[in-house]
């Protein structure tokens, strides 16, 4: 039984090869060994006595390789500690409505190589950085709705590199070893220089501390 | 090796082109050593209890030999090199990229800021895109800025970065550096603004073949539009900068895709994995052959 690429090519993932008596198996793909590459089908081949039978499943998935898997999440200014700091806050009109947030909760949402965007403010609802009626580090826009750029979050939903062919596409699922099938639902600018990392959206809420997942096994699935 | 064929070609292209105002290096510094160590000086423990790093710097010119020490949120550095008596360090700060500038003559830490995908292109150009949140911005629209070693720090800014202290306090995050040449519309209205209403206009720069310079002044390099990778179009984008990085003249060029054998699951978004100059006015790009049956194209650029 092996997995294969289109017509039975490369790549190609030998999954078993020995006997068996009567029954119903289950064999696994061996991802500690599965080849990089693009799988479209699976082929099992068996023999009894002296016949010989063969059978084909279309099977669509691309594995992409080891992948850093960080995670972000949506804080809550009220996790967070610090003195009140001055920001500007801006409403969708560019008007501003507020001025003030835990330092903490600001460096946390908006901080360069850290940040994570977005929190749960005190005073403002939900709150993102805000990048159109200001640029900087203590800019943000309040009463938002949180959302990726491609859906939804939740904790089984994952940020990809936007010019990643593979993954960023509305509602492309990934399987990641140790996780489980997660879908791609917001885009990570990060995530590009390095080229395989994924950013998994945790809704934990706390201020900081949220722990990068272990690098895993990465697969498209069609 | 590929940079000093393209600072030999700068040199022989600055001589016949008078209104270029690129320079070539000139100083004639020795990088003896170069070491990040964690500083663990509580006055500069970063938000969220981060420590930050200390750059020591030795340097020689021949004459003198001194080291400079500057805290930095570099972590790791990349690339460095001396021009106009400016050491630059350019490395990765978490999920950012940092550039580093020391003065040499002045034995201090000249100026600092975040970025993505910082590349030092000529002798005294660093090219990059701005830096933004990514979680949850539905339609960024990337910046290109440029940072020129013979101006001073704040000559590298535009009014729009506001008053913040030059080189930044080690707590702060500045990203508004630079003067945007990309895309037009910020580098007409020297604009930092890198988030568009509408979501026809959002425009990225592609990664993986970063920034190309060819002779005299022109930068290469690859854009994208779209919603995601199933309906994205790309393409080349030249910026001119010979007439100064405030006069940008920008032009885009299709990828040819009648060298590649197959189309690729997107005809529209050609996977560049890389770019090589193959002469002054010719670039290769070099693409996945699983993908297209070739491994790289050739583009004519103006």
């Amino acid at each position: 039984m092996s997995a294969t690429g289109s017509g039975g090519g490369a790549p190609i993932d030998p999954i078993f090869n020995g006997n068996a008596s009567a029954g119903t198996y289950s064999y696994s793909f061996g991802l500690a060994n599965i080849p990089i590459g693009e799988y479209q089908q699976i082929t099992a081949q068996w023999a009894v006595g002296n016949g010989r039978l063969t059978a084909t499943f279309p099977y669509h998935f691309k594995v992409l390789g080891t992948y850093r898997q960080t995670r972000y999440n949506t804080p809550a200014e009220s996790s967070c500690t610090g003195d009140p700091q001055g920001v500007t806050v801006y409403n969708d009109s560019c008007g501003i409505i507020g001025g003030t947030m835990t330092s903490g909760f600001v460096s946390r949402v908006a901080a360069p190589g850290s940040g994570t965007g977005s929190g749960h403010s005190n005073d403002y609802g939900d709150v993102k950085e805000e990048f159109y009626c200001a640029t900087g580090p203590t800019a943000f826009r309040g009463f938002q709705t949180i959302t990726g750029s491609l859906g939804t979050l939740n904790d089984s939903t994952v940020a990809a590199c936007q010019s990643n062919p593979d993954l960023y596409v509305t509602g492309a699922r990934v399987f990641i070893q140790g996780e489980g099938v997660k879908t791609v639902t917001d885009a990570c600018p990060a995530c590009c220089s390095d080229g395989t990392h994924l950013d998994n959206y945790s809704t934990s809420t706390q201020c900081s501390g949220l722990a990068s997942l272990p690098n895993a096994l990465t697969i498209r699935l069609y | 090796m590929a940079r000093y064929y393209f600072v030999a070609m700068l040199v022989t292209f600055c001589a016949h082109a008078a209104p270029v105002q690129v320079k070539t290096t000139t100083d004639s510094w020795n990088v003896v050593s170069l070491t990040l160590t964690p500083d663990r000086n509580p006055a500069h423990v970063l938000p969220l209890n981060e420590i930050p790093n200390v750059l020591n710097a030795t340097v020689s010119n021949g004459v003198t030999q001194f080291t400079v020490a500057a805290t930095v949120r570099i972590t790791s550095i990349k690339d460095s090199f001396v021009s106009n008596n400016k050491l630059v360090a350019i490395g990765d700060a978490g999920d950012a990229s940092n550039v580093v500038v020391i003065d040499l003559m002045a034995r201090r830490l000249a100026d600092w800021f975040f970025c993505y995908a910082p590349k030092h292109v000529s002798p005294n150009w660093i090219v990059y895109v701005e830096w933004y949140q990514g979680h949850g911005i539905p339609n960024p629209n990337e910046v290109v800025l440029l940072y020129d070693l013979t101006r001073t720090p704040e000559e590298n800014r535009l009014p729009a970065a506001g008053k913040l202290e030059i080189p930044a306090p080690i707590q702060a995050g500045p990203v508004v550096v630079g003067i945007p040449i990309y895309p037009e519309s910020n580098a007409r209205a020297k604009s930092y603004r890198m988030e568009t209403e509408n979501a026809l206009e959002s425009e990225l720069i592609l990664r993986g073949p970063s920034f190309l310079f060819l002779p005299p002044a022109r930068l290469v390099f690859v854009a994208l539009k779209g919603h995601d990778a199933l309906d994205y179009s790309d393409y080349l984008v030249v910026v001119d900068l010979s007439r100064g990085i405030e006069n940008a003249a920008i032009q885009t060029i299709d990828i040819p895709k009648d060298q590649l054998k197959r189309s690729g699951a997107n005809p529209n978004y050609i996977q560049v994995a890389a770019m090589q100059a193959v002469s002054t006015d010719m670039v290769r790009l070099l693409v996945p052959e699983a993908e297209y049956g070739v491994s790289s194209i050739t583009v004519a650029i103006p």
